[in-house]
């Protein structure tokens, strides 16, 4: 078959279709050129481990002087982060750069003539390249995705049901991250517990995990920005396992920084990079990070992810509405936007789902008024129609008029307890938990610290999101169309996916 | 005045009925012509083919879609001009540039040239068609019926160029795809 053949074939189609194209009011669209960012997600894990006996310092991951710095800069400057990097006081502490995968630029259309045959035909062939690039790197993560469901279940129901009416969210992705690292640093029953968790049956298993899902959701190419980064905050003076750290580089791409714990500029550049990673989203919460003295290694994993609406909303339709929440009602401001698509029903739910520009969705689960939004949660029907990816007996195709409200919600909470709850309790005790993989003398090395936050802004544009958790380890321690309203004006569930369809967010809306 | 009245002078054999189509469609037959040939002379030749080719085919047929039945005939007398032209044209408006695009889709699988049925063809592309969303229907339409400029398209939908293009290259994947589920030869 030729491409002419192609061009002479639709010459006949249905006449119906020329007829319509032709007479066809597009709608307004306020917005010419989307320009990148809608969708932002970040987060970070810090996993800290005092150490009072300093042993003798070797390679690169020993300082052999507490207080001496060394100045390898790592080449983290993301996209879009600039603005909210502070001073990048760490990078006088960093003694090893994480390397990262190229990106193929996105084509700059402006180089291009459009309307030359050989600019056009050349341009298609730069878009097409990166197409197919960045579907190589989505598709990294395609046969782990289904394994994550297990863990999704778990932490949903650990740190999305509550009896409060607060809002809550958190970043699936970057705590599968976090407890990844852990994992490679411990050993034993404490190292089972995590794989246990992650649903992984070997460090293997999870190592291939991690780093597919890293690679799938890493992307920062001039239209895409979806950032990853993991990084070592080391005590001065300790013994740490180069094997380990070595492979906490290569498989997690993760940074290390070398400092006298407790110290004010160490706990300053700890900050700063948390902050620089979350794109400054998490600004307020990563004020309250401290190192310890007795920490011996913090492990901080980050996720920064954003994305425009495929459809934005028009900023004049945008009007204050009552939000009905459990405790009484609010104005808010609600979006507007009416959507040719496909509502989902569950058993006591509804759910439209979103498209994020050249990434992955958002989707928008609002529960039957007779139903509880814990109740919701607690129904695996939500994770099995993200899992199905659409394809879902009970829908319809219909005229969707949607009611979202504008909502900026933040989460900051402690994990121990529902880490304990899913099964990881020998490495909050320091006579059980074996960290013997990180370094020399670990005896008595336990996780004191764990937080989560996260963050989620959503608005005309898109939607943006930032999260973080923190371990801390110290030692002592086919359809009919129809018309429908989708107004999400009671507490709703939302989860953002990213390109490859891993899930990045998640959480409940109880007061926008 | 009404289609189904301009089609019932083709069919007294009512030389009116050149007359009133040149005034109700001669613009649209027009802009189709020229997005295909660039050359407004050529353009205006094959529109006058239009009528004729009208007029041989009034009776028998009685066209339910009058507009598309013209600017089908528009289309196909510009492309076979243009293929003419070719040889001696250099850039050639916006077939080149659809061909090219289209060559993400159809090229022969080796050496081999696929024998292809175009009636099973434009069945699988009204089904394609039928399949797509509403505007992105009409993006596909104007582009690779209408040979809009990817520039003029972007315009007219109030969208930026490289968004029309991406659903563009999307479609022409999914396209790309059913073609091969269906037997295809598609490199």
């Amino acid at each position: 078959m030729k491409n002419k053949d192609l061009l002479n074939a639709i010459n006949e189609i249905d006449s119906v279709y020329i007829k319509e194209a032709n007479e066809a009011k597009f709608k307004k669209r306020r917005f010419g050129r989307i320009t990148a960012i809608a969708a932002i997600a970040s987060f970070f894990a810090v996993i800290g481990v005092g150490y009072f006996v300093s042993g003798i310092v070797k390679d690169k991951w020993q300082n052999p002087e507490d207080g001496e710095i060394r100045g390898v800069q790592p080449t983290l400057e993301p996209t879009g982060f600039k603005e909210s990097n502070t001073g990048a006081a760490f990078a006088d502490f960093a003694i090893v750069q994480a390397s990262y995968p190229e990106c193929i630029p996105y084509p700059d259309e402006t180089r291009f003539d459009y309307d030359s045959s050989q600019e056009g035909a050349d341009y298609y062939k730069e878009l097409a390249n990166w197409m197919e690039k960045r579907r190589e790197r989505i598709d990294q993560s395609g046969i782990y995705l289904d394994d994550l469901y297990p863990f999704y279940e778990k932490t949903m129901q650990e740190f999305l049901v509550s009896g409060e009416n607060t809002n809550r969210i958190y970043s699936p992705l970057n705590l599968y991250m976090a407890l990844s690292m852990l994992s490679e640093i411990t050993d034993g029953n404490s190292r089972a517990q995590v794989l246990n968790l992650l649903g992984a049956p070997d460090i293997h298993a999870v190592r291939e995990s991690a780093a597919a899902l890293w690679t799938a959701n890493y992307c920062d190419d001039g239209m895409v920005t979806s950032i990853l980064a993991n990084s070592l905050w080391m005590r001065q003076g300790v013994d740490f396992i180069p094997e380990t750290m070595q492979t906490l580089a290569d498989i997690y791409h993760a940074s290390s920084f070398q400092g006298k714990m407790g110290s004010e500029e160490f706990t300053k550049a700890f900050r700063s990079w948390l902050d620089m990673q979350t794109g400054g989203l998490l600004n307020e919460q990563a004020k309250d990070v401290e190192t310890d003295e007795d920490t011996v290694l913090e492990l901080a994993s980050t996720i920064y992810f954003s994305a425009q609406w495929q459809e934005r909303f028009d900023e004049k339709e945008t009007r204050e509405e009552i939000f009905y929440k459990a405790d009484g009602d609010v104005v808010c401001d609600f979006m507007h936007q009416v959507q040719m698509g496909i509502c989902y029903r569950g058993s006591n739910f509804s759910a439209i789902r979103c498209g994020l520009e050249m990434s992955g969705d958002m989707w928008l689960f609002l529960p039957d008024e007779t139903a509880d939004v814990n109740e919701v949660v607690k129904d695996s029907e939500i994770l099995e129609l993200i899992h199905s990816g659409g394809n879902w007996n009970n829908k319809i195709y219909a005229r969707i008029n949607i009611a979202l409200p504008k909502f900026d919600i933040v989460s900051d909470f402690d994990l121990i307890e529902g880490l304990k709850a899913m099964g990881l309790s020998d490495i909050f005790e320091e006579e059980l938990a074996d960290f013997s993989p990180m370094c020399q003398n670990s005896d008595g090395i336990s996780v004191m610290q764990a937080k989560h936050a996260a963050r989620v802004t959503v608005d005309e544009k898109g939607c943006v999101a930032a999260a973080y958790t923190i371990l801390a380890m110290n030692d002592g321690g086919g359809i009919p169309v129809e018309k429908m309203d989708f107004v999400l004006n009671r507490p709703f569930l939302f989860a953002i996916t990213g390109a490859d369809g891993a899930v990045l967010f998640l959480g409940v809306v109880e007061e926008p | 005045m009404e289609d189904s009245r301009i089609i019932e002078l083709y069919w007294q054999r009512s030389e009116q009925a050149i007359l009133e189509t040149e005034q109700k469609y001669g613009n649209y037959c027009h802009s189709i012509s020229y997005r295909i040939l660039k050359d407004r002379e050529d353009a205006k030749e094959c529109v006058n083919d239009t009528w004729l080719s009208a007029w041989e085919h009034m009776p028998p047929q009685r066209p339910t879609l009058f507009s598309a039945f013209l600017a089908k005939i528009t289309r196909n007398l510009s492309l076979k001009r243009y293929e003419k032209q070719s040889a001696k044209r250099r850039g050639g408006g916006q077939v080149a540039l659809v061909l090219e695009e289209l060559e993400d889709c159809v090229p022969a699988y080796g050496d081999v040239e696929q024998e292809v049925d175009l009636n099973q063809l434009t069945d699988l592309l009204n089904c394609f068609l039928e399949k797509l969303e509403e505007e992105n229907r009409h993006l596909f339409v104007l582009r690779y019926w209408y040979l809009y400029p990817v520039r003029e398209l972007a315009a007219r939908c109030g969208m930026g160029q490289s968004k029309v293009k991406m659903r563009l290259m999307r479609m022409r994947d999914e396209l790309r795809e059913l073609l091969e589920r269906e037997g295809y030869r598609v490199q």
